[in-house]
């Protein structure tokens, strides 16, 4: 299971690899990463709206989705335990799954924002940046709370420290033997 | 700055051997662990740095802190026990001794090493421009050092920090870590407050002065755009499982099974912690835009500047005590890896027996110490801007060859020289030549991205190490 879990995330690098090749080729618009605030000294300000387009929105949203998949399936990888997940995965998918679902969220609702002129505001942030805020930085709880509550199951059980103290006698007894 | 010296005085007691120099004995409890893990990783980046990047770019640098619950995550699960183990197994006293268990090879010893000396030099480098900064803006309001320069705050800066290193090595660095992150801890729930009351509605006040400027600086991707943030995503939540000063505390725990408690700890700390970072960046970004503050010499003067102006003098004072106190831990961690790199790490892998290795490690500490000094000076970069290029060196490095590798028994040595060497070439090739990257995207973040990929093709295509039994069996647990 681990090597297909690593195929999984090579197919994924390729595909990030080929929208960052495609973002180079793409002619990138004046300020989009920012531009020096006309008045004040080491500040910048962001670009106006206009000078995105779909094709940027569409890398952007596929660039962002893929670096979430990607950090996704380390964890994946780090949760299987003797070639197999344990209870783990219902934490694991549950929490992977609204992770991807806020951000979705979060990359639409700035769409919007930066369209507008008035803007809602939700726990003292814009709407988009709530969004950040309250949903994409603590939905991993889910997958916290899960490492937890499932450690002995899916991480490292009380057999396998029982046997790892059985190799660390028979090291040193190698040592010693030398 | 004397409490922490005087843990170093105090650590000099208990470090009897170059374990001891190295490792802490491997017999830290789950909350000097836990501290250790998250306020190493916060350091003068994050209280120097971090606010500095928020006043300049507005909420682009936050994702740093955001990503923390999955970025610990992710070293929890890939390290919290396959690297205690291996280390445990092969009595390791570093990570390339741990790398060069699972490799079975001296080159790849040797080439983590010296991705680590590169790493070092950077890091420290942030550590001691913070600390040189900050020391510079509080004595330069005293009338007697009203011109003190910033060559000289360094000065003071690294004699202290080499005096605070050579006598305590990772215990002094470990336990500065425990009363660092207490502090910070406090402090930032303080200053949180603090700055909620700097306006009369709070966050949503000073939330609505920066978008009436700019909307998109408070938006969710601020000023650098979506492709910069999520590559620092991807570079601070899988990069930080490849930090060497962080995920070698999971070498130092007495018992692996302190990795479930050592997890959430961390998070709280770092989360709590993080929010220094934020509220003081954007309360300075606000006030400076509605001409409550003078605009700043330089970004990396947000935190300095909001201390001594906004907060309560004492509040003030622990805040700057815990700065110190982060930036000398994670300096001497820092050190203590390079030392180890270049006098243990090394010679180990060519056969070269090192006489007094306590006094060789002392004297190499000095010398790392001014190279990162004199890197410090010549770089003209922000603090946090240094910070995030070290941190990519060491991300592209050790991310597929540890966090990977040491999860996948396919990977082979071969695949682990090659990554390794091409992380180098990448990060300081498109750095040195001044390659623009698209959108914004990161340079660690795409050496990391490039480096992965070749480690895992290099791997299907070059045969596997042969690993020992014990070796296998804790790759199978």
């Amino acid at each position: 299971m681990q090597d297909r879990v690593v195929q999984y995330i090579f197919v994924l690098l390729l595909f990030l690899l080929g929208v960052i090749v495609a973002l180079w080729m793409y002619p990138q618009p004046e300020g989009i990463i920012g531009l020096p605030h006309p008045e004040i000294k080491g500040m910048l300000i962001g670009p106006k709206m206009d000078v995105f387009d779909d094709n940027i929105h569409l890398m952007h949203f596929l660039f962002g989705l893929l670096n979430i998949v990607i950090l996704l399936y380390f964890i994946l990888l780090g949760a299987i335990r003797r070639g197999a997940l344990g209870k783990i995965r219902y934490w694991f998918f549950s929490g992977a799954f609204l992770y991807l679902v806020t951000y979705t969220l979060t990359f639409f609702s700035n769409l919007r924002y930066l369209r507008e002129e008035h803007h809602l505001f939700f726990g003292g942030w814009p709407l988009p940046t709530a969004w950040m805020m309250y949903a994409m930085w603590f939905t991993p709880l889910i997958i916290l709370i899960g490492y937890i509550v499932t450690f002995r199951d899916s991480i490292i059980s009380e057999d396998d420290e029982l046997e790892f103290a059985t190799l660390i006698k028979l090291r040193l007894n190698k040592k010693q033997g030398e | 700055m004397l409490l922490c010296l005087g843990i170093g005085i105090w650590a000099m007691t208990r470090t009897k051997s170059s374990h001891d120099f190295f490792v802490a004995g491997r017999n830290l409890g789950i909350f000097v662990t836990a501290f250790a893990v998250f306020s190493t990783t916060l350091s003068g980046f994050g209280f120097v740095g971090g606010p500095g990047l928020v006043y300049k770019m507005g909420m682009s640098s936050i994702w740093m802190v955001v990503i923390a619950i999955l970025g610990f995550s992710i070293s929890s699960f890939l390290h919290g026990k396959r690297l205690r183990l291996l280390s445990e197994l092969g009595d390791a006293q570093s990570l390339p001794d741990v790398v060069f268990l699972r490799y079975n090879r001296n080159s790849t010893r040797v080439l983590i090493a010296i991705a680590i000396i590169f790493g070092v030099l950077g890091y420290l480098a942030t550590q001691i421009l913070a600390m040189s900064v900050v020391l510079k803006d509080i004595l330069s309001a005293t009338d007697y050092f009203a011109d003190i320069s910033l060559f000289t705050s360094m000065l003071i800066s690294c004699s202290i920090l080499v005096f605070y290193s050579v006598t305590g090595g990772i215990i002094a660095s470990v336990y500065t870590d425990l009363v660092q992150g207490g502090i910070m801890v406090v402090a930032a729930v303080l200053i949180f407050f603090t700055v909620v009351y700097t306006f009369d509605n709070g966050f949503t006040e000073m939330n609505q002065i920066i978008q009436a400027d700019n909307a998109a600086a408070i938006g969710p991707w601020g000023t650098l755009g979506l492709v910069g943030c999520m590559s620092w995503v991807l570079l601070f939540g899988l990069g930080g499982s490849g930090q060497p000063h962080v995920i070698t505390k999971f070498l130092m725990n007495k018992k692996v099974s302190d990795a479930k408690y050592i997890l959430p700890v961390s998070v709280g700390g770092y989360i709590l912690a993080g929010l220094l970072w934020i509220s003081i960046g954007l309360v300075m970004r606000a006030l400076v835009l509605n001409g409550g503050h003078p605009a700043l010499d330089s970004p990396d003067a947000a935190a300095s500047q909001f201390l001594q102006h906004y907060a309560h003098p004492v509040l003030a004072g622990i805040v700057f005590a815990g700065l110190f106190a982060a930036i000398m831990s994670t300096a001497d961690a820092f050190l203590n890896i390079g030392t180890a790199a270049v006098m243990h790490d090394i010679p180990k892998a060519m056969g070269i027996k090192i006489k007094n290795e306590l006094l060789t490690a002392r004297v190499t500490t000095v010398v790392i110490t001014l190279l990162s000094a004199i890197f410090a000076i010549y770089t003209g970069d922000l603090v946090a801007i240094i910070g995030a290029f070290a941190w990519g060196t060491f991300a592209a490095a050790i991310v597929p060859v540890v966090t990977l590798g040491f999860n996948w028994k396919r990977a082979t040595p071969m695949a682990a020289n090659i990554a390794i060497v091409s992380s180098l070439l990448i990060n300081f090739g498109i750095k040195l030549c001044n390659i623009s990257m698209p959108f914004g995207l990161d340079i660690g973040a795409f050496s990391m991205i490039t480096s992965l990929l070749i480690f895992i093709g290099v791997s299907y295509v070059t045969k596997p190490a042969e690993l020992e039994y014990d070796v296998a069996r804790v790759m199978d647990m």
